[in-house]
């Protein structure tokens, strides 16, 4: 039984906090009384540093524009505003970890995860161990969606949590952290873990295991051995600066950052061929099935079609087809207006059809998507919100409007990926319906091919 | 006016500074939106319409009982009550302001808002005041301004933050937003309070709130006969109706004054809570 006040100082380690951030946390666990004495242990820094130049040391943020002047001598941060106001004159307070908590088990004890990795998966598993040697450079591994990138990691997970050390995966997206964490919680079913985003119910805790969103790692300082970065091209972690700048500094200086994608953008490909990030790719699925090569179908004025609400259109022929095939259907849209647009359209059109939409403004979206996954609901319509992370059983694709400039090569390819995850539904309808071919349609599916062709070349297709 | 202000303040999109062709023959000084028009358009004046409260002007749905026969059904904030005034109509009023009228007198308890209680409201309350993104005193500006037309021959009156809160957000919020629409105000009252921030509190201990503000005689003296008090937001009323009867209290002591002043309420947006 630690005490209260060892507790205490425990919640702030390796955290990056304000005033209120420190009392608001000791509320949660009622430790106010030491409040005082955390405070007076803990390492003060000024929010915002004015010289040589304007730098919120939060986020890093130096453009003056992005600061707010309060009164004269105060300015606030916008660009981290939303995590709550760092107001000028006032202190983050952060507490070095002192001694790792080294647990009682082995690594193979700890995970409790019962699955058997494919020889590919053990590979990059294997890999990333082995790189654990090299703090000094980040580790990527490119999985195609569908290689089982989360079971990959388990190994490594277990063996920095044997060690004693504090793990974190993170990533730029809510539902990804949603669908990951159960998953995590079950494979090491002996660890404490804890899920952290904007919105949560559950409070902090000093806990070894943390699932994150990028974006809570700003209240993070030197506090993990292993941070696992996942989806790190989607938005918003790629070209936010402040987010690249949270994710290195909360990793400690011999800690191991690793980096997980099936679509890594320009930035990740140039650090990878500089040899700043080693790397690791997988270019098959686990149940050893190529990936689903989109279809490409030409709709015409598929906008008009929603607004005038055309029963002869293409789009409504296409999308009755579709609707006729077993098991989940997914339709991504371009935008969230077009997507309740045709929302509405088809409740009319398919009545018979069990229909839902998502969105990132929508507030039922986990409800929802719980709902496809028990089957009530089987044509969902969404935007690019439900791109990664997320798997359904017996899964089809129909991507409309696929041209829109919104929708990049690395949207596309994990639209893409949606289909055909499991071992039972290998294959599925993918379709890319458009008004003319776009530059990124072409690139992704060059990207599937390829893939399809490296896994066919080192024999690893059946 | 910020001229450095390039993207919208609430939704950081692109914001266009467009010269309308009325400017370039106007002598008014130049202003510019600095917010989108997507946005705005979510900014809705408030309007009278269905079934309101008489008194504070939420949105009610009228009920057949009388207001004494209130017991059993406390908390459905949206049961409109039927009281016959001194002149013989029938008015409705809310549940809240049913209860104020057990205390206060019908007079004091005019309430005018602003805009309408929205998702949109809540949220710019929330980063307004909790999260203190003082920009945001800007998006009411106009709002506020064209209210104020109406009100011009009142003296406005702001109340104090408490001194934690003061310290916490570095500004005042209700202060803030009439300086940004440009309204003359003053703060005669002054801060005494009870230490607990209010809008923690639950609905209960805010209606038992004691009196957290004291006005000295110096101060009232300089005050007009028709006063608006200010606040941002309306949620049961108890913090506008301190200040109200405070007023009142001290314009019922000096005989001095022949007439009774008039003191009407304002503020931004009604909450319409559903829940307690």
């Amino acid at each position: 039984m630690i005490s209260t006040f060892e507790k205490a100082l425990s919640l702030l380690e390796g955290r990056l906090l304000t005033y209120h951030e420190v009392v608001h946390t000791l509320t949660e666990y009622q430790l106010n009384q030491h409040l005082s004495d955390l405070l007076e242990r803990a390492d003060k820094q000024p929010t915002i540093l004015t010289k040589p130049k304007m730098c919120c040391q939060r986020c890093n943020n130096k453009v003056l524009d992005k600061f707010e002047q309060l009164t004269a001598d105060k300015h606030y941060c916008l660009n981290c505003l939303n995590m709550g106001r760092i107001l000028q004159g006032e202190y983050l307070y952060s507490l070095r970890e002192r001694a790792s908590h080294v647990p009682k088990k082995s690594a193979s004890e700890l995970l409790t995860w019962q699955g058997q990795l494919s020889a590919e998966q053990a590979r990059a598993a294997n890999e990333l161990i082995n790189s654990l040697a090299d703090p000094q450079h980040p580790h990527s591994i490119i999985a195609v969606t569908g290689a089982g990138k989360t079971e990959m990691i388990f190994p490594v997970i277990a063996k920095v949590l044997a060690a004693g050390g504090r793990v974190a995966i993170a990533s730029p997206r809510i539902d990804v952290c949603r669908e990951l964490y159960p998953r995590l919680q079950t494979a090491f079913a002996y660890t404490d873990s804890c899920l952290l985003y904007g919105g949560t119910d559950t409070p902090y805790d000093s806990v070894p295991l943390i699932v994150s969103t990028t974006h809570q790692l700003l209240r993070f300082c030197e506090a993990f051995d292993l941070l696992i970065v996942d989806e790190v091209d989607a938005f918003p972690y790629a070209g936010d600066e402040s987010l690249h700048f949270a994710v290195k500094r909360a990793v400690k200086s011999e800690g191991k950052l690793v980096y997980l994608t099936a679509t890594p953008d320009k930035t990740l490909e140039k650090a990878m061929r500089k040899k700043e990030i080693t790397s690791t790719t997988l270019p098959a699925r686990y149940h050893g099935f190529p990936l689903p090569e989109p279809v490409y179908y030409w709709l015409g004025d598929w906008r008009k079609a929603i607004r005038k609400q055309q029963k002869n259109s293409k789009l409504a022929r296409l999308l009755k087809e579709f609707s006729q095939t077993k098991g989940v259907k997914l339709i991504f849209m371009p935008n969230i207006y077009l997507a309740e647009c045709l929302f509405a359209w088809l409740q009319k059109l398919l009545p018979q059809q069990s229909l839902a939409c998502v969105h990132s403004k929508d507030c039922d979206r986990k409800t929802k998507v719980q709902a496809v996954r028990e089957g009530t609901v089987e044509l969902l319509i969404s935007t690019t919100i439900l791109e990664r992370g997320v798997t359904f059983p017996n899964c089809h694709v129909c991507i409309v409007g696929a041209e829109s400039k919104l929708f990049s090569r690395a949207a596309l390819v994990q639209m893409s990926g949606r289909v055909g995850r499991k071992q039972d539904f290998p294959t599925g309808t993918l379709i890319y319906a458009h008004e003319g071919v776009s530059l990124a349609m072409v690139s992704a599916r060059k990207q599937i091919k390829l893939m399809n062709q490296q896994a066919r070349a080192r024999g690893l297709i059946k | 006016m910020n001229l450095r202000i390039k993207n919208c303040i609430w939704c950081n999109g692109a914001l266009p500074l467009e010269l309308q062709f009325e400017q370039l023959f106007s002598i008014k000084p130049l202003t510019f939106a600095n917010i989108c028009k997507e946005c705005w358009q979510q900014i809705l004046p408030y309007k009278e319409a269905g079934d309101t409260c008489k008194a504070c002007g939420r949105e009610v749905i009228k009920s057949d009982m009388c207001y004494e026969a209130k017991q059993g059904i406390e908390d459905n904030f949206q049961v409109g009550f039927v009281r016959v005034s001194q002149m013989g109509f029938e008015e409705i009023y809310c549940y809240d302001c049913v209860r104020w009228l057990e205390v206060y007198p019908r007079t004091l308890l005019e309430h005018k808002a602003v805009l309408q209680y929205n998702d949109f409201f809540r949220e710019w309350l929330y980063r307004y005041k909790y999260q203190g993104d003082y920009r945001l005193r800007l998006v009411m500006r106009d709002f506020l301004r064209t209210f104020y037309r109406n009100y011009v021959d009142y003296q406005w009156l702001i109340l104090p933050s408490s001194p934690s809160s003061m310290r916490e957000r570095g500004f005042n919020a209700t202060a803030a937003l009439l300086e940004a629409a440009d309204i003359a105000f003053m703060c005669p009252f002054e801060y005494i309070g009870d230490g607990q921030k209010q809008a923690q509190k639950d609905r209960l201990s805010r209606l038992q709130m004691r009196q957290p503000f004291s006005l000295s005689d110096k101060n009232f003296e300089k005050l007009s006969q028709k006063i608006i008090v200010f606040d941002d937001v309306y949620t049961t009323g108890r913090t506008l109706l301190h200040a109200k009867s405070l007023l009142r209290e001290k314009d019922q002591q000096e005989a001095r004054k022949a007439v009774n002043i008039s003191i009407i309420g304002v503020s931004l947006a009604r909450d319409q809570q559903l829940k307690p």
